[in-house]
C-alpha cells in the first residue's frame, strides 16, 4: 500500500507498532502534494521544513518507546483560517496578506498535543464566505471541491492529507465533504472550540472535521472536543469516548426527511433513495418524519444572523481595508452593516424556536437522513448550494455526511445524518454503521 | 401592510441607507443584494415566533 494511502488511525498504529516511521509518512505525502497539487491548489501553504522537523522529533520518541498522544506522527491540515503559530493565515483575502498568528487555534494546537503533525494550511473562500478559492474537486477538475472548506475536502480526498480541519457556518464542511467523496461532521455548536478561528458569525461558526472514514472523524473528534475556557461559546458537556462508540453499531431508527429528496435534483434523490433501501434492507428501522414549522424561515434567519453577525466580526478590518475584500464577502458586510437589531434579534428567536421544534422531532429518532445535497459537485468556481446544511447550522445539531454512491457522471454523492444536540457519539454510531452497508468511496484517479 | 409591501418598503429603505452610507454608485452596485436582503428581511419580520419566545446567545444549556 503506498503510504499517502493510509487513513490517520492506520498511520497512528502503524507508528505506534514501530512499522511506519512518520518521516516516511510525511514524505510520502510531501512527494504526492509535489506531483499532483499543481492541479488540484488545494493548499494555501505547506509547512515542509516545519512538518519534517516534527517528523523527525516523533520518530526519535517513538524510537523511544515515547508517544505524545493518539496521532502521534499522524500529519493534518487546517483551512487557512486557523491560526497557526508562526504560519502565515490569510483566509484566501488580500485584507490578510503576511499575517502571521503567534498562537495556534485551540483545536490545532489540541491535534498537536495528541502527536498529529500540522503539514500545512488549506485553501478556503475569502474569509470562508463566498469568493471562490483556486482549488478543484479531484473527482473532476472542472468542478468545484465546494466551499468554504474546498482545500481540506480536495486534499483529503486526492490522498494529499488523511485528516483536515474545516469550518461551517451556512454549509461549509459537510458539503464539500459530500461533493468529494468524504465523510464530514459538524459536531454541536460548542462541542469544539472555535478559539483561533477567524470568525465569520460568532454564533453559527462552527469547526468541522474531514477523513475518509467515520473511524478517523470519531479519533478526530475525540481529541478536538472540550471545553475551552477561552472560547465564550465552548461547552462543558464531558466528551465521551467516540471510538468505543462506534463498536456499539447497530441498524438506527431513521426519520427520512422526504422533503430534501423532493428538493434534490432526479439523480441525487434516485441514487439517495437506492442507498436507503440498501439500509432498509439491512436492517434499519425507517420511516419519514416531517420538518416542523419554523423550517420555513430558518434560510431567513440564517441570512439575517450571518451578515450582521459578519458586518461585525470585520467591522475593524473593513473600514481599513474595503477595497481588498472582493464582491462577496464585501457586499455581505455592507448588507450586515444596514440590518436593523430588531430583525437581528427576531431572527434569534426564530431560531431558538427551530431548535426546540427540532430537539422534539429527534426524541422519536436515531438520526434524520437527508441527501447531503441537491445536486452533485457543479461545474465551474461557484461552490454550489448549501440548503442542505442551513438547518443544522443554524439549529447548531450535529451533523455528518457518509458517502452513498457516484452519479453516471462519476461525481460523489452523500447521506446527510443529524442527531440531537450533543448526540455525537450515537451519531457516529449510526453513520459507521451506514458506512459498513454502502460502502466507502473509491479513490479519484488523479 | 401585505407581505409584498412590507418587502418592498425594506428594500427603500434599505436602498437609501446604502446611499448615505456607501454612496449612490455603491448603493446602485447593491441593487440586487438589497432586493435579495429585502425578501429575507420580510420573511424574519412576519414569520410568527412565539411571544415568550427568547433569542438563544451562545449556547443552550448543557446536557
Amino acid at each position: 500500500m503506498s503510504l499517502h494511502t493510509l487513513d490517520a488511525i492506520d498511520a497512528a498504529r502503524a507508528i505506534r507498532e514501530k512499522v511506519l516511521s512518520p518521516v516516511d509518512l510525511i514524505e510520502a505525502l510531501l512527494e504526492r502534494i509535489e506531483r499532483i497539487d499543481g492541479r488540484i491548489q488545494a493548499w494555501a501553504l505547506v509547512d515542509r521544513d516545519g512538518a519534517r522537523r516534527a517528523a523527525r522529533q516523533a520518530a526519535d520518541e517513538a524510537a523511544r518507546g515515547a508517544f505524545r498522544g493518539p496521532l502521534h506522527g499522524v500529519p493534518f491540515g487546517a483551512k487557512d483560517i486557523f491560526y497557526s503559530a508562526g504560519l502565515r493565515t490569510e483566509a484566501g483575502s488580500k485584507a490578510m496578506a503576511g499575517f502571521v498568528p503567534d498562537y495556534d487555534a485551540t483545536s490545532v494546537a489540541r491535534l498537536k498535543a495528541a502527536g498529529a503533525i500540522l503539514l500545512g494550511k488549506l485553501q478556503t473562500t475569502e474569509f470562508a464566505t463566498t469568493d471562490p478559492a483556486p482549488t478543484r474537486n479531484p473527482w473532476s477538475l472542472v468542478c468545484t471541491p465546494g466551499g468554504s472548506s474546498s482545500g481540506s475536502a480536495a486534499a483529503v480526498a486526492a490522498r494529499m492529507i488523511p485528516l483536515a480541519f474545516g469550518t461551517q457556518t451556512i454549509g461549509s464542511n459537510v458539503r464539500p465533504a459530500s461533493y468529494c467523496g468524504l465523510v464530514g461532521l459538524k459536531a454541536t455548536f460548542g462541542r469544539i472550540s472555535t478559539r483561533g478561528v477567524i470568525p465569520l458569525s460568532y454564533t453559527q461558526d462552527h469547526v468541522g472535521l474531514m477523513a475518509r472514514s467515520v473511524e478517523d472523524i470519531a479519533l478526530g473528534l475525540s481529541i478536538a472536543a472540550g471545553h475551552d475556557p477561552d472560547d465564550p461559546s465552548s461547552s462543558r458537556a464531558p466528551v465521551p469516548d467516540y471510538l468505543a462508540a462506534l463498536t456499539r453499531r447497530r441498524a438506527p431508527r431513521v426519520g427520512l426527511l422526504r422533503e430534501f429528496f423532493e428538493r434534490a435534483a432526479s439523480d441525487v434523490a434516485d441514487i439517495t433513495a437506492q442507498a436507503v433501501n440498501r439500509l432498509a434492507r439491512a436492517g434499519a428501522d425507517i420511516e419519514e418524519a416531517k420538518m416542523p414549522p419554523t423550517f420555513r424561515a430558518v434560510a431567513a434567519a440564517a441570512y439575517v444572523i450571518t451578515r450582521s453577525e459578519t458586518a461585525s466580526a470585520h467591522a475593524e478590518r473593513f473600514a481599513l481595508k474595503a477595497d481588498l475584500y472582493r464582491p462577496g464577502i464585501r457586499s455581505s458586510i455592507e448588507m450586515g452593516m444596514l440590518i436593523p437589531g430588531d430583525l437581528y434579534v427576531r431572527a434569534l428567536r426564530i431560531r431558538r424556536q427551530f431548535r426546540r421544534e427540532m430537539s422534539l422531532l429527534l426524541e422519536r429518532y436515531d438520526v434524520l437522513l437527508t441527501p447531503t445535497t441537491p445536486t452533485p459537485a457543479p461545474e465551474g468556481m461557484a461552490t454550489g448550494d448549501p440548503s442542505f446544511q442551513v438547518p443544522w447550522s443554524i439549529s447548531g445539531l450535529p451533523s455528518i455526511t457518509v458517502p452513498c454512491g457516484l452519479t453516471t457522471s462519476g461525481l460523489p454523492l452523500g447521506i446527510q445524518l443529524v442527531s440531537g444536540a450533543y448526540a455525537e457519539a450515537p451519531l457516529l454510531s449510526a453513520a459507521a454503521w451506514c458506512e459498513d452497508i454502502l460502502g466507502r468511496a473509491s479513490a479519484p484517479s488523479l | 401592510m401585505d407581505r409584498e409591501g412590507r418587502r418592498a418598503e425594506y428594500a427603500a429603505w434599505l436602498r437609501a441607507a446604502a446611499e448615505r452610507r456607501f454612496g449612490a454608485a455603491r448603493a446602485q452596485e447593491l441593487d440586487k443584494t438589497i432586493e435579495d436582503a429585502a425578501g429575507w428581511m420580510t420573511e424574519v419580520a412576519t414569520f410568527p415566533v412565539g411571544t415568550d419566545e427568547p433569542p438563544a446567545f451562545y449556547l443552550e444549556a448543557d446536557p
